[in-house]
């Protein structure tokens, strides 16, 4: 869309609320900046000049918090919850969503509502509940346990998301599917949900960002496995009641959140890639 | 629950992608403990090493979680099932005697009381001492914690700067006055306080008032239902005393517009002088504090000839009545409490132990004496719920910094207790 | 247990549909195996037990052994409670006051960024903050707005005498509904640029040659085409907004303490019941909130769908 060549007119607001955006822009880069900065510095440096520079890169903040907060044991396990539950939601809603807004039938709007309601459900709320059925079925201190809790706590969300990206589709593709004799299950496949890959992609990556830093339910349901948020949290706390080394503290809050960003970066582009693959000719 | 029976199909082709956890076993002779340290913190080293000694003598498996402060509150669902984790759950005395005991599912530790301290002469009762042994127990009467460390707050300062109250601690709170008032003429502010916790923001009203109502007047106070007792003019004398300090600029500008813990932190790098806290204080500011700084502390001085009682936390273990092994369980208590673990707790974790045969270290020492000769808050046991956060700390903040006066706080206290009261139906 | 529904649905066609031929036929049999596994997931881990959860909430109960029957004690005790009345006004500003900011910002940057230099750039920095824990925004914040801190150190600079107390009693609310409109702020503009994209360039080449401005351009050709994202987000919004809660605690308390009820939501008040920093916890309280939660949620949801539905229906 960047290639966009066709002359724009630029109003007196536009000239206003550039400087806006930018700001913006510069002060979430700050922020992250700032974030990754305090974590190459000594904690003297971090409390007395937060905004300065650092005088020497103290790289071995990250072999320490590494150690100390013995992220090592939660890394795995966040991995593969992060995308088996991105991948089991999207597996579950996907179709779901598609049903309930391409479909006109007298329940679908029920449906959605009833899933909708699922958003309005608190975690604390439910939590002593799951964990009584989690323990029927030996699901406590379990991956597969917490897994199954991810993805029923991202369908709502998911189903409400995707049914957006689904309903804005033109109506006329499905029509001209069906004229070429395509099955209804065809169509969903091949025509209809590769023109949701944007929205998936979006979808996947708002949810890694959840379960991966997700910790009321792994603390509720985990009790010898651990995940890299709750390493953190652990490792927070302790820095809290021993006196906080913020510098290594960052350290350790960049190890977890840089995967993260990574990821963002990456599957933003493949985003724009998605739109490029769906409109590009 | 249904749950079990209908999620069973997807459970189970969940289960293929990814390996069950098995159950843990629970036949040999083994004991899993929940304690509320983090790995890397002294206390947790402490108990390592007790768990280990016990090992090698009993040769009863030691398995322990370091769950960090959350180890009751993340415990309590399982206690809705047979399949409790722990034997033993380590909290303070609040959590144990009432999140933990209201579930009924706490065991009565009367037994471990009457049992001798291992290897020792005097029974466990004996060396926890009457009074942490009542905080100890549940308002049912069920005995469900058995304490071993104990905290409380003192005014802690830098013993560099006041050499001369390292002997000579103030005595009265014009002593005290007197003392901050020199300072802040040296243009100093000199007291520190995190205002932007509403609990450390109550401990002055607290303090006077227990010193001139005495425990059980001010503890009568939340529970009446009138909310006339608020009206007393020893409550109003109290806030009138929070008033003075609110107004006499001791505090730092600004001190109830950081975040926590920004002001203890400041107040250890020497931007103020005095600072009213827990003991486990140095710990958490060491890192802040100047090269040289010498943490000591001194108990809250007396009003109108009366020393308010020291307020006290215990930190120990209770065990859950399906815990698979509460004889092992229970032998670990009587083991933990010898002294030469119990002086660990002193020298290592820097905190106070129960014991009275083991001497606290030296920042600490006055608090420690003050609380062996019993003078304690036993009033503090009584739980008023959620009145506090409701009632009194939305005011208490107000009063401490200056949006009120003493009679307006004491004229709203006694109409927002009759508010509180009346929703309670 | 739903298939009956759908079975019956499928034999009886709904008036609307025009004439049923093999290809709607087939579809409809789709229903059942596109829908079921997700409803069912759904219902059992949510469902189950928030049927669970309004059952509690006529009891009182400490999480664990006995429960004690209170009928609508715990409602009546919460309606009454000033606290309660507090956290529902604190909760209101949020979902309308914040929101309001939020959308405004959204849609300003949605428009800026369908052709600005650096989109791809803007885009991807202003979702940086989703990414980066509350616990770390809140320390932050903490370093930030201080009184010594880098915000009132740029003001004192500036000139200005008496910077504010950004993190006083009296402002902390304020700051926070602030901090709260920064985070939300960028994932949306993600989300509507991501719907943006999504309409086909002929519309806008078309407005081209019409010469319409900017904001018009906006106005008549993206919102109405992404409206239904519009809808979602703001369903969302709501309802994010009614459960507000980690931004708050993390905020304003340390760990293992409560923020000051001035700062209460209506989350942060079944927390405060079910959590309590010292007395027994009270699930039924606790449940009660959370039950009034999803009743509004719903509320809000229906109301959300059919406001919106309207505006579909005008503008196309």
């Amino acid at each position: 869309m960047t290639t966009r060549t066709v002359r724009r007119s630029r109003g007196p607001l536009f000239l206003l609320a550039m400087p806006l955006a930018w700001s913006l822009a510069v002060f979430d880069l700050f922020v992250v900046g700032w974030m990754a900065l305090s974590s190459l510095k000594t904690t003297r440096e971090v409390v007395h000049d937060p905004w300065g520079l650092p005088s020497e890169l103290q790289w071995g903040n990250y072999g320490e918090a590494w150690t100390s907060a013995a992220f090592g044991d939660g890394v795995l396990n966040s991995l593969l919850l992060v995308t088996g539950s991105g991948l089991g939601t999207i597996l579950l809603a996907a179709p779901a969503a598609y049903v309930l807004s391409r479909f006109r039938w007298r329940l679908s709007g029920p449906v959605t509502v009833f899933f909708a309601m699922g958003l309005g459900i608190p975690g604390p709320a439910i939590m002593i509940p799951i964990y009584l059925g989690l323990d029927r079925m030996g699901l406590i201190d379990s991956l597969a346990g917490l897994l199954i809790v991810y993805i029923a706590t991202n369908l709502p969300f998911s189903v409400f998301f995707l049914t957006a990206f689904f309903a804005s589709l033109p109506r006329e593709l499905e029509e001209a599917a069906a004229l070429d004799g395509s099955s209804p299950y065809h169509t969903y496949w091949r025509v209809m949900l590769p023109l949701t890959r944007s929205g998936l992609i979006a979808l996947f990556i708002l949810q890694a960002i959840g379960d991966w830093g997700e910790t009321f339910f792994a603390l509720s349901f985990l009790r010898e496995q651990k995940t890299i948020s709750l390493t953190l949290l652990n490792f927070i706390q302790t820095m809290q009641y021993t006196g906080a080394r913020w510098s290594v503290l960052f350290a350790g809050i960049c190890i977890v959140v840089i995967p993260l960003l990574l990821l963002y970066l990456w599957m933003s582009s493949r985003l724009i890639e998605g739109i490029a693959a769906g409109y590009g000719k | 629950m249904m749950i079990s029976r209908g999620g069973t199909a997807i459970i189970a082709a969940v289960c293929l992608l990814a390996a069950c956890g098995g159950q843990p076993g629970g036949t040999g002779k083994e004991i899993t403990i929940w304690s509320m340290w983090s790995e890397g913190e002294p206390n947790q080293k402490v108990l390592a090493e007790a768990a280990k000694d016990f090992e090698k003598e009993t040769g009863v498996r030691v398995r322990t979680q370091w769950k960090g402060r959350a180890a009751v509150k993340t415990l309590l669902p399982s206690l809705n099932t047979d399949n409790v984790p722990a034997d033993l759950v380590e909290g303070n005395n609040r959590e144990l005697t009432r999140q933990f005991a209201a579930t009924k599912a706490a065991l009565d530790l009367s037994d471990v009381y009457g049992a001798k301290v291992h290897g020792e002469q005097a029974t466990v009762a004996d060396t926890v001492g009457e009074a942490y042994g009542r905080m100890a127990t549940s308002a049912d009467g069920v005995v469900t914690q058995l304490p071993y460390q104990v905290s409380t707050y003192g005014w802690f300062f830098n013993g560099r700067t006041f050499p001369e109250l390292v002997t000579a601690p103030p005595k009265t709170w014009e002593d005290f006055t007197a003392v901050l008032r020199g300072q802040q003429a040296k243009g100093r502010s000199p007291l520190g306080q995190d205002g932007s916790i509403p609990n450390y923001n109550v401990r002055y009203l607290e303090h006077f008032a227990r010193a001139l109502m005495g425990d059980e007047g001010w503890h009568a106070l939340a529970p009446d239902r009138t909310g006339r007792g608020w009206l007393s003019p020893e409550v109003l004398k109290a806030a009138t005393m929070v008033e003075s300090l609110a107004k006499g600029g001791y505090f730092p500008a600004g001190f109830n517009a950081t975040k926590f813990p920004a002001m203890q932190q400041k107040w250890a790098g020497g931007e103020s002088d005095f600072l009213y806290q827990g003991t486990y204080l140095p710990k958490e500011v060491a890192p802040y504090a100047d090269p040289g700084f010498e943490f000591r502390a001194f108990r809250f001085p007396s009003v109108e000839g009366r020393t308010p009682t020291m307020n006290v936390t215990t930190t120990g273990f209770g065990i859950p009545e399906k815990a698979r092994n509460a004889a092992d369980a229970k032998r670990f208590l009587t083991f933990f409490l010898q002294k030469k673990y119990q002086e660990k707790v002193s020298s290592v974790a820097l905190e106070m132990s129960v014991r009275k045969d083991v001497p606290a270290a030296a920042q600490v020492a006055d608090l420690k004496r003050a609380l062996d000769s019993g003078e304690i808050n036993k009033a503090d046991v009584v739980d008023v719920g959620d009145f506090n956060a409701k009632v009194l700390l939305p005011l208490s903040d107000e009063l401490l910094f200056g949006k009120i006066t003493a009679a307006g706080f004491t004229r709203k206290m006694a109409e927002n207790a009759a508010a509180y009261w009346k929703s309670k139906g | 247990m739903a298939t009956p529904v759908l079975e019956r649905t499928a034999a009886r066609p709904a008036v609307r549909v025009e004439g049923i031929g093999p290809f709607e036929a087939a579809r409809r049999r789709m229903i059942g195996p596109f829908l079921l596994p997700a409803l069912l997931v759904y219902a059992l881990v949510m469902i189950v037990p928030s049927v669970f959860t309004v059952w509690i909430s006529f009891n009182d109960w400490a999480g664990a052994g006995p429960m004690e029957w209170a009928g609508l004690g715990n409602y009546t005790e919460m309606i009454a409670d000033p606290v309660f009345g507090q956290s529902f006004v604190n909760t209101m500003k949020i979902l309308f006051g914040v929101g309001g900011a939020v959308f405004l910002i959204s849609f300003v940057l949605t428009m800026l960024l369908q052709d600005m230099v650096g989109r791809k750039f803007v885009r991807a920095v202003v979702f940086f903050p989703s990414l980066v824990p509350g616990l770390v925004i809140a320390i932050l914040w903490g370093f930030m707005l201080d009184p010594d801190g880098l915000a009132n150190s740029v003001l004192e600079a500036l000139g200005v005498a008496e910077p504010p107390l950004w993190l006083a009693p009296e402002n902390m609310f304020t700051t926070v509904m602030a901090g709260m409109t920064w985070l939300a702020a960028g994932t949306y503009t993600v989300i509507f640029m991501a719907a943006a994209d999504r309409i086909p360039r002929a519309f806008y080449e078309a407005a081209e040659l019409d010469g319409a401005s900017a904001v018009r351009r906006f106005w008549h050709i993206t919102m109405p085409l992404m409206w239904d994202v519009i809808g979602v987000c703001a369903v969302l919004w709501a309802i994010g907004a009614l459960k507000t809660f980690e931004f708050v605690l993390v905020f304003a308390g340390a760990t293992g303490s409560l923020p000051p009820t001035g700062l209460w939501t209506f989350s942060v008040y079944a927390y405060a019941g079910a959590f309590p920093s010292d007395g027994v916890p009270r699930y039924g309280i606790a449940s009660a909130a959370a039950v009034l939660t999803m009743v509004l949620t719903v509320v809000l949801t229906l109301l959300v769908r059919r406001v919106m539905g309207r505006r579909e229906r005008t503008d196309y």
